[in-house]
C-alpha cells in the first residue's frame, strides 16, 4: 500500500470511526447478515407517513423488483463512471485534491463511494449525506477524506449550523456542523417538512405494479398459493378454509410438487348437482399486456432517475415509446434525478471541498457529446484558420489558440505560454495510480435446507409409537 | 445433574449402541443392516427424549419439523460413518467410542422440550467452562398472557464454573409476547 | 460469513415473524456474551460494567467504557511508571506475580499478588502489558455459535 492511500484509509478524523469498535473497552458485535428472509415479499400499497419508515420500504425498492433493481444500477453506474476534472492553477493543490477524491470512503475509491451515494440518493427521501473530514473540527482545518454516511443513521436536525445528527453504531450520537457534511436530497420539500420526492418514491407505483405482476406470474408457476378455486360440487363455507390449509399443507408435504395454484373442491354431498364454477382469487385484468406494462414502468422508471429511456433500452430490447415520447421525457429528465444531483454535487464540492484555487467538475464521454465537440472543433478550426487568413494572428499563436482548446497536442508547442493547469482523474503525476474497481460485498444468505428427506420423515412415523412408550416409562 | 429421564433415555440408547455396534464388530452385522437399526434408534430416542423433556404429551407438528431436522443432521454423519467402516480394512477400538458419542445427541431434543421451544440464549453445556459436565438447568414460569415467561438459569452444583455463575446473574430471562428481553 | 440455519417456507415469507427470530437470536447471542465478559472479571476487585446497546436492527454491541478493562483487553506498549506524587516511590514485589487473566482465555483466576518482599524505586520501566484479547475470542466464539442460536429462535417461531 502506498503512503498516499495508507493516509486515506485512517478512518480516525471521521465520525464513523465510532461505527468500529473502539469505545475505550472490549467491544464485541453481533450481527446476522444474509437478511434475504428478511426482504419483504410484497411492498405495501401506501407508504407510511413516518419518513424513516418510509425510507425503510424504499430502500428494499431494488431487492424486490427486478427491472427497477437494474435500471437503477445503470443509472448509478453511468454516473459513477463519469470522468471529472478539476481545474486549478496550483499543480500541487489539484494533485493532492485529486487524491483525496481518489481515495474516498477510508481508501475505497471514488466509483465505489460515489455508487453507495447514488444510491442512498435514489432510494430515501432523506437523500444522501457526505461527510468532509477534517483534520480537526475547526472551520477551515485541513481535509482527510470524504466519506459516505449511511442515510439511516443521520438525522437532520434543521438547524443551518448543525444540520446533521449522526447515530454512530456505538450507540451515541455526533453533531456535524455545516462545514463537515453535505447534505443532498432529490426534490426538496418546499415547506421543509421532509417530504421530499426521490426517484423511489417517484416510481414507486410502477415498481409495486410491477412486483406485483412478477409475483402473480411466479405464483402462477410454481403453483405456490391458490390463485383460483374450481367448484366441482355443492360446498360448504368450512370446507374452504380446510381446502386452503390442505393445499399448503399438501404442497409442503410434497417439496416440490406444482399443481399450478388451482384449488380442487369436491362436495361431500353425493346427491349435489355438478356446478363446475370457478372462483378467481387474484388474477390479471382482461386485456392484460405484460410487454406494454413493462415498457411503461421503464419509460417511468427512466423518467424518475433522470436518465435518457435509451439508457435502459437494453433491458427490453428495443426503442421504448414512440420516438416523440422518448425525446419528450429526455427532456423533463434534465430537470430531476440524476441530472440535478450533478449540478449540485458539482457546486457543494466547490462550496465546501475544493479550496479557492481548484475548481472540480464531471467531463462527459459519451459518443453523443464527441459527436458535438467535433462539430464545435472543426468550428474552432475554421474559426482560427480565418483569423491566421486574415492576419489577425500569426500561425503560433493559432496553435497556442487550438493548445488551449485541447483540439492540438501540447508537444506541438515550443513552450507553453498560457497557465492553466488542469488534472483529470485518470492521470497519473508521479506514480502509477492504483486501479480504482467497484467492490460489492454481497451479504452472505440464509439457506433454506427445506425439509427432512421422506426416508426421514417416514422412519420417524415408523418409531413414533415405540417413542411415546420409552418417554412414558421414564417418566414414571 | 443430568435429569433423571434423559439419564435414562441415554443408558437405552447407548446399550442399543454398544450391542449393535459389537454385534458388527464380530460380523453378525453388515454395515448396512447396523446402519438401518442405528436410524431407527435414533429416529425413536429423539422423539422420546423430546417428549420427556415435555414432561410427556404429544408432538407438535412444529416439534415434529424440529425433531426431523435434528436426527437427519445425525443420519447424515451415521451414513458418512458406515461409508467409512464399509472401506475400513479392519476393526478399530476407536469406531466403538466414536458409535457410542451418538447416545449422548439426545440431549439436545430434551432440552428443547423442556424449555418449551423458547428463544432462549443458551443451553446447558452450550459454551460453558464446564462443557459436557454441566449440571445446569433452566426453570421456566408461564405468566398471564400469550408468550410470557420468566426463565431462570439454575446451577445444579455448588461449584458451577464461571460461565454458569455469570449467567445465573442474568436471572430472570424475561420473554414478553414472544421476544427475550 | 453466511449462516446456515433451516428456514421453514412459511416463515421465510412473514417478515414480521423472521424479524422477530432475529431480534431474539441476537439478544440471546448478546446475553450469552455479556455473561462471558463477566467471567473475565469474575475474579477482578475492580468490577467494570458491561452493557448491550442495540446499534441499529440485526445488530448488538457488547462492551464496557472501562479505560482498564480495555488496557488488559488491547495491551498496552512499554512505558514509564512514576509515583503520583512529585518526590514519591514506588512500591511493588519483586517476584511472585501472577495475573488473574491469560491471552485468549475466557476466564479469571485467583492470581498472586507476589511473596518476595517490596520494592521501592522512584521511576520504574513497565515492559507493556500483554493484549488478552477477551473481546476477539468472545466475538468468535458467539459468532460461531449464532447460528445455533438462531435455529432455536427459528423453531421458537415456528411452535409458536
Amino acid at each position: 500500500m502506498t503512503d498516499t492511500a495508507q493516509q486515506y484509509h485512517d478512518l480516525s478524523k471521521s465520525v464513523r470511526r465510532f461505527d468500529l469498535t473502539d469505545r475505550g473497552g472490549g467491544v464485541v458485535r453481533l450481527n446476522i447478515w444474509g437478511m434475504g428472509p428478511l426482504v419483504p415479499q410484497a411492498l405495501p400499497p401506501d407508504l407510511p407517513p413516518s419518513v424513516a419508515e418510509r425510507d425503510r420500504w424504499l430502500r428494499m425498492t431494488p431487492h424486490v423488483e427486478g427491472l427497477w433493481s437494474s435500471a437503477l444500477n445503470i443509472a448509478i453506474t453511468k454516473t459513477a463512471a463519469l470522468a471529472w476534472d478539476i481545474d486549478s492553477d496550483q499543480p500541487r493543490i489539484s494533485q493532492r485534491m485529486q487524491e483525496l477524491l481518489l481515495h474516498a470512503d477510508g481508501g475505497r475509491g471514488w466509483v465505489y463511494f460515489l455508487s453507495r451515494h447514488l444510491r442512498a440518493y435514489c432510494c430515501n427521501t432523506r437523500g444522501a449525506v457526505v461527510e468532509i473530514a477534517r483534520q480537526t473540527r475547526v472551520y477551515g482545518s485541513r481535509l482527510a477524506g470524504i466519506h459516505h454516511l449511511p442515510t439511516s443513521r443521520c438525522v437532520p436536525t434543521g438547524d443551518p449550523d448543525i444540520p446533521i445528527l449522526y447515530h454512530a453504531l456505538d450507540g451515541r450520537e455526533y453533531e456535524l456542523k455545516w462545514w463537515q457534511v453535505i447534505h443532498f436530497v432529490d426534490m426538496p420539500d418546499d415547506e421543509e417538512r421532509e417530504a421530499n420526492i426521490c426517484a423511489a418514491s417517484r416510481a414507486y407505483p410502477h415498481i409495486l405494479k410491477l412486483a406485483a405482476i412478477e409475483r402473480y406470474v411466479l405464483e402462477k408457476v410454481s403453483g405456490s398459493r391458490p390463485l383460483e378455486v374450481h367448484i366441482v360440487n355443492g360446498i360448504s363455507p368450512s370446507q374452504i378454509d380446510d381446502a386452503f390449509a390442505t393445499a399448503k399443507e399438501d404442497q409442503i408435504r410434497q417439496g416440490h410438487v406444482n399443481f399450478m395454484g388451482v384449488v380442487l373442491m369436491t362436495s361431500v354431498q353425493a346427491d349435489a348437482e355438478v356446478s363446475g364454477y370457478r372462483i378467481p382469487l387474484a388474477e390479471l385484468p382482461d386485456g392484460f399486456n405484460r410487454k406494454e406494462e413493462f415498457d411503461i414502468a421503464l419509460l417511468a422508471y427512466a423518467d424518475a432517475l433522470g436518465l435518457d429511456p435509451q439508457d435502459v433500452q437494453p433491458l427490453t430490447g428495443q426503442q421504448l415509446g414512440a420516438g416523440a415520447q422518448s425525446q419528450v421525457l429526455e427532456q423533463k429528465a434534465k430537470g430531476r434525478g440524476l441530472l440535478a444531483w450533478r449540478q449540485d454535487f458539482v457546486h457543494q464540492i466547490n462550496e465546501l471541498v475544493m479550496p479557492e484555487s481548484c475548481r472540480f467538475y464531471f467531463s462527459e464521454k459519451d459518443i453523443r457529446d464527441d459527436k458535438l465537440r467535433a462539430e464545435a472543433d472543426k468550428t474552432r478550426i475554421e474559426a482560427v484558420g480565418a483569423m491566421i487568413e486574415q492576419q489577425m494572428i500569426n500561425p503560433q499563436q493559432g496553435l497556442q489558440l487550438l493548445v488551449d482548446a485541447e483540439i492540438a497536442p501540447e508537444e506541438f508547442l515550443a513552450q507553453d505560454q498560457t497557465a492553466m493547469t488542469t488534472i483529470g482523474d485518470d492521470d497519473k503525476p508521479e506514480s502509477e495510480a492504483d486501479a480504482t474497481d467497484v467492490e460489492i460485498t454481497p451479504g452472505g444468505e440464509s439457506e433454506d435446507m427445506g425439509v427432512e428427506t421422506k426416508a426421514t420423515a417416514d422412519l420417524l412415523d415408523a418409531e413414533i409409537a415405540a417413542a411415546y412408550a420409552l418417554a412414558h416409562e421414564v417418566l414414571g | 445433574m443430568t435429569p433423571r429421564p434423559l439419564r435414562g433415555l441415554i443408558a437405552k440408547l447407548l446399550v442399543l449402541i454398544l450391542r449393535r455396534t459389537g454385534q458388527l464388530e464380530r460380523g453378525g452385522l453388515t454395515v448396512l443392516a447396523w446402519r438401518d437399526e442405528l436410524a431407527q434408534g435414533l429416529a425413536r430416542y429423539h422423539q422420546a427424549a423430546y417428549l420427556a423433556g415435555q414432561g410427556g404429551g404429544t408432538l407438535s407438528e412444529p416439534a415434529r419439523q424440529v425433531v426431523a431436522r435434528l436426527v437427519q443432521a445425525q443420519l447424515d454423519f451415521l451414513d458418512n460413518f458406515a461409508l467409512q467402516l464399509q472401506s475400513a480394512a479392519e476393526w478399530q477400538k476407536r469406531y466403538n467410542a466414536r458409535a457410542a458419542l451418538y447416545a449422548g445427541s439426545i440431549k439436545v431434543p430434551y432440552w428443547i422440550g423442556r424449555t418449551r421451544m423458547l428463544p432462549l440464549p443458551f443451553m446447558p453445556a452450550q459454551g460453558t467452562q464446564c462443557g459436557n459436565n454441566c449440571g445446569c438447568a433452566w426453570r421456566v414460569e408461564q405468566l398471564e398472557g400469550e408468550g410470557n415467561y420468566d426463565c431462570y438459569w439454575e446451577r445444579g452444583k455448588t461449584d458451577s464454573c464461571q460461565t454458569c455463575v455469570a449467567r445465573e446473574r442474568g436471572n430472570p430471562y424475561r420473554i414478553r409476547e414472544g421476544m427475550l428481553r | 460469513m453466511p449462516l446456515k440455519v433451516l428456514i421453514p417456507k412459511q416463515l421465510a415469507a412473514d417478515p414480521r415473524r423472521m424479524a422477530r427470530a432475529i431480534e431474539n437470536a441476537l439478544t440471546g447471542a448478546a446475553r450469552a456474551a455479556k455473561a462471558d465478559f463477566e467471567t473475565t472479571t469474575a475474579t477482578w476487585e475492580h468490577q467494570p460494567a458491561f452493557d448491550i446497546q442495540v446499534s441499529a436492527p440485526g445488530e448488538r454491541v457488547i462492551g464496557t467504557d472501562d479505560r482498564i478493562y480495555s488496557y488488559l483487553d488491547q495491551g498496552t506498549r512499554p512505558h514509564d511508571i512514576a509515583p503520583r506524587k512529585p518526590g514519591g516511590l514506588l512500591r511493588f514485589s519483586a517476584s511472585g506475580f501472577r495475573p488473574k487473566t491469560r491471552p485468549g482465555y475466557i476466564g479469571s483466576n485467583k492470581g498472586a499478588t507476589g511473596s518476595s518482599g517490596p520494592v521501592f524505586t522512584r521511576r520504574v520501566r513497565h515492559p507493556g502489558i500483554t493484549a488478552r484479547g477477551f473481546a476477539t475470542a468472545i466475538q468468535k466464539k458467539w459468532q460461531r455459535e449464532l447460528p445455533v442460536t438462531f435455529q432455536r429462535a427459528i423453531d421458537s417461531e415456528v411452535a409458536s
